[in-house]
């Protein structure tokens, strides 16, 4: 029987670089990694695009990079979306199970998802995701309720939007390179989803892709997404900060944060200067290495601050069993666990892409394109089990079964 | 010795011998009345020093000749209560004193700090009066710090914006900024005058402009050409050297002055004034090296007034100082800040196909920015723009500075984290 193959793109359009990788899908059941391209960003900052042109410019160059490699042309994208507009909010829902016998109908458990669905939006902005949590049988949580018996059902779900500008923007550059964006997914899930395993995330886990504009995060609990959302706080703020702190532009900055970045400022340090080294050379100067610890130290302190108070009450450190996940071109900076521990008063680590990926792929920058082909793969699995069925554009899909938790 | 851009007399209306121009330094508030006792018993003669305080007190302190109440009928001595509302009242009902305060003198210093009642409201009434009396105003003003709180922060910002359109010149020094040059050990008291030295160094490097004949010099008009318009900020940076290479390590010290890292000040100039004081061995090959080098680093189109002085004291130190204006549109601004509607990008996508068959793919490295610089050119104008949006944009908050506020609990993050903290670097 001939091979059904479907070529898919995952595509992330990043503050530093916008990334694209193809994979081709062999009968429904398998995923192969046929195309990689990459190309610097320009007219995005803090992982908002500013200049619509610029960077429809380089994402285009990233598509033709990676449909060269891969030798043929992408036919559906599945599209990262990350940025500071990027909110969320848990809302739940409970209703009487309608039953005489009390025992819980699939159309009891369509109505409480409906419910806690239902909470309005404020204007201009439109859905990314909807994160069920689990379920509630009269206070007793459960995986599927169906033909259980009770009297209360409840759900909640943790609902992720943006602004819809700022989407319909990243899905316009990739239409006007003729191409039909499958799915809209959130930086933090598809991060996720490749540096943490099942077990860390029915543990409770808390993930951190740091990039070059933003930082996504996920928590997880009991297998569930409790928080999810970005912080448009990043390596740029980094980079930025040691330029102001040191006096030196931001090209040698960037140069400092790469080879001498330390998160953690060591005493031994004091007296210790390093030095650029021929970058762009009018007066010259040694660097205080103490000083660049003492600058990327704060800033990284105050980041996941941030994110420790977006996680709300759903963060505590002794119900995160598999600690925090750091990935992300900025994971790579020395110290920066350390940090993290401290803040979130839980162990911390360094993400690595599963171990079947390519050494090409491997670095942490990764981790998200990575992620959107794993999903998009899952997704072609169950919209092949309902073949022909309507086919959205994808702004409202039912993702909760591959993110977290149960199906629905 | 003369190029074309390079000005070294100016020869418009009245030549006043530099002799007989009188400055006056005025602080206003406390704030403003503690910066000037530093300026006293440096040998600068023909510079008038007063004080203008609502509060009583504040003027009884300090060792100033000439003192006057503000607001003496709506205040009576008691200060401004931190409103600059009222430190304004009070320099309005005294307009006619004020005004007989600063007539004669060709130059009135202003010395006020932004987040009070009195130097942030008085100061931009006082500013406006001596202006209007031909007189030409700059002002050194200090920003209160970071930890002072949001709504002081506010007030600063307003006066400032206040201050730019009533004066010729206001140069910011923000406290943030200068405690970071404090020594570690310092107390705090001391720490704070920081602010004091770097306006005294201000006025005297203007004040030596003025008095000091050497191998250029500048005039009162040559001051007036720069300082001419209002409302635009300003670039203020100040460096020294000593030694066998002193001109260099000036040059290098100036880099470092954190002034030219301000959020206020600008990294630009559209007029320039450079001063530059040396010893018997000042060579005309140095003086040539420093304007060419803060030519290219602050404005290649400036117009630049240089003055250079020789003195005996300065065998092997040299001291720089430079001084911009910018035009009030500034012309920095779009490049970056465009954003194209689809439908604009639609039309203009075309054009960027062809260009991309042309240029390999292989270099995606060089691609938007060959694109844009192409079409730029093609497109005819804004070829400034792409010079302007070289490395040194940095305001308070350097790469984002053209981007939305970054707020979180009422905290922009975009600016730097240490600062907001307090965190002393030392380099």
């Amino acid at each position: 029987m001939v091979a059904q193959s479907k070529v898919i793109g995952g595509i992330e359009i990043g503050t530093s670089k916008v990334s694209v990788l193809v994979g081709e899908i062999i009968n429904g059941q398998s995923l192969n990694i046929i195309g990689f391209g990459k190309a610097p960003s320009r007219g995005i900052l803090k992982g908002t695009i500013y200049d619509y042109r610029l960077v429809s410019d380089c994402a285009h160059a990233a598509i033709i990079a990676a449909e060269k490699r891969a030798q043929t042309q992408i036919e559906a994208v599945y599209l990262a979306q990350t940025g500071g507009h990027v909110e969320g909010f848990y809302n739940d829902g409970t209703v009487s199970v309608s039953s005489p016998d009390n025992m819980v109908s699939a159309e009891d458990i369509g109505r409480v998802c409906e419910v806690a669905k239902a909470k309005g939006l404020p204007p201009n902005r439109s859905v990314i995701h909807h994160m069920r949590g689990p379920f509630a049988l009269d206070g007793r949580p459960v995986a599927n309720p169906l033909h259980l018996k009770g009297k209360q059902l409840q759900v909640g779900y943790w609902t992720v939007h943006g602004e819809l500008d700022r989407m319909s923007d990243n899905i316009h550059i990739i239409n006007g390179f003729s191409l039909e964006v499958e799915d809209l997914i959130l930086s933090a899930l598809a991060s996720a989803i490749m540096v943490t395993l099942p077990d860390e995330r029915n543990n409770g886990v808390l993930v951190l892709d740091i990039g070059c504009g933003s930082t996504d995060f996920v928590l997880y609990q009991n297998g569930y997404v409790a928080v999810a959302g970005t912080v448009p706080v990043a390596g740029d703020h980094l980079t930025n900060d040691l330029s102001m702190g040191l006096r030196i532009s931001r090209r040698q900055a960037e140069v400092v944060k790469i080879r001498h970045g330390k998160a953690v400022p060591d005493p031994r340090d004091k007296n210790v200067k390093v030095w650029l080294e021929g970058e762009l050379a009018i007066g010259e100067r040694p660097l205080p290495q103490y000083g660049i610890s003492q600058i990327m130290e704060c800033r990284l302190e105050e980041l996941f601050s941030i994110v420790r108070k977006k996680c709300g009450s759903s963060f505590q450190p002794n119900r995160l069993g598999a600690g925090v996940v750091i990935t992300g071109g900025t994971s790579q900076l020395a110290g920066i666990t350390e940090v993290a521990a401290r803040v979130f008063e839980t162990e911390a680590r360094q993400g690595e892409n599963p171990s079947w990926v390519v050494p090409e792929l491997s670095g942490p920058e990764n981790s998200t394109i990575l992620g959107l082909l794993y999903y998009g793969l899952w997704n072609q699995e169950s919209v092949d089990a309902v073949r022909g069925n309507n086919r959205k554009k994808g702004l409202m899909r039912k993702l909760s079964s591959f993110w977290g938790g149960g199906k629905s | 010795m003369t190029t074309g851009q390079h000005e070294l007399f100016e020869d418009q209306g009245e030549v006043i011998p530099a002799g007989n121009i009188s400055i006056l330094c005025l602080g206003i508030g406390g704030a403003g009345g503690a910066m000037l006792p530093g300026l006293r018993g440096r040998g600068l003669d023909h510079l008038h020093l007063s004080i203008l305080d609502t509060d009583d007190q504040n003027l009884q302190a300090l060792p100033i000749g000439r003192k006057h109440l503000l607001g003496r009928t709506i205040l009576r001595g008691l200060g401004s209560g931190g409103d600059p509302e009222m430190g304004a009242r009070a320099a309005e009902d005294d307009h006619d004193e004020i005004k007989r305060l600063v007539n004669g003198h060709e130059m009135v210093f202003i010395a006020a700090g932004m987040g009070g009642g009195t130097g942030g409201g008085a100061a931009s009434v006082i500013a406006r009066i001596a202006a209007e009396c031909g007189c030409l105003v700059i002002a050194f003003v200090t920003v209160p710090f970071s930890c002072e709180g949001a709504r002081r922060r506010q007030q600063a910002e307003e006066a400032i914006g206040q201050l730019r359109a009533a004066a010729h010149a206001v140069i910011p020094l923000p406290n943030d900024l200068l405690l970071q040059e404090a020594k570690e050990d310092e107390p705090l008291v001391k720490a704070l005058r920081v602010a004091d030295e770097w306006m005294a160094r201000g006025v005297i490097s203007i004040w030596r402009m003025l008095r000091w004949r050497g191998i250029f010099n500048i005039d009162f008009a040559a001051l007036e050409k720069i300082f001419g318009r209002k409302g635009g900020k300003t670039l203020y940076g100040l460096g020294w050297g000593e030694g066998p290479d002193a001109a260099r390590e000036a040059l290098r010290h100036l880099d470092l002055c954190p002034l030219l890292q301000s959020p206020e000040l600008s990294r630009w100039a559209d007029r320039m004034l450079i001063n530059i004081v040396g010893g018997p061995d000042l060579r005309l090959h140095d003086v040539r090296m420093l304007i060419d080098e803060l030519k290219s680093k602050f404005g290649p189109e400036a117009f630049v007034t240089t003055g250079a002085v020789q003195q005996e004291e300065f065998t092997e130190r040299v001291e720089v100082c430079v001084i911009g204006t910018t035009n009030v549109h500034d012309g920095r601004a779009n490049a970056r800040r465009k954003k194209s509607p689809v439908a604009e990008s639609s039309s203009t996508r075309s054009v960027m196909r062809t260009e991309r068959k042309v240029s390999p793919v292989d270099t995606q490295l060089d691609l938007p920015e060959t694109v844009r610089a192409q079409e730029q050119a093609r497109e005819g104008g804004d070829s400034d723009s792409i010079q302007r949006e070289f490395p040194f944009d940095n305001d308070k908050r350097g790469h984002f500075d053209q981007t939305d506020q970054n707020l979180f609990e009422g905290v922009d993050l975009d600016t730097p984290t240490y600062q907001r903290r307090g965190i002393r670097i030392s380099l």
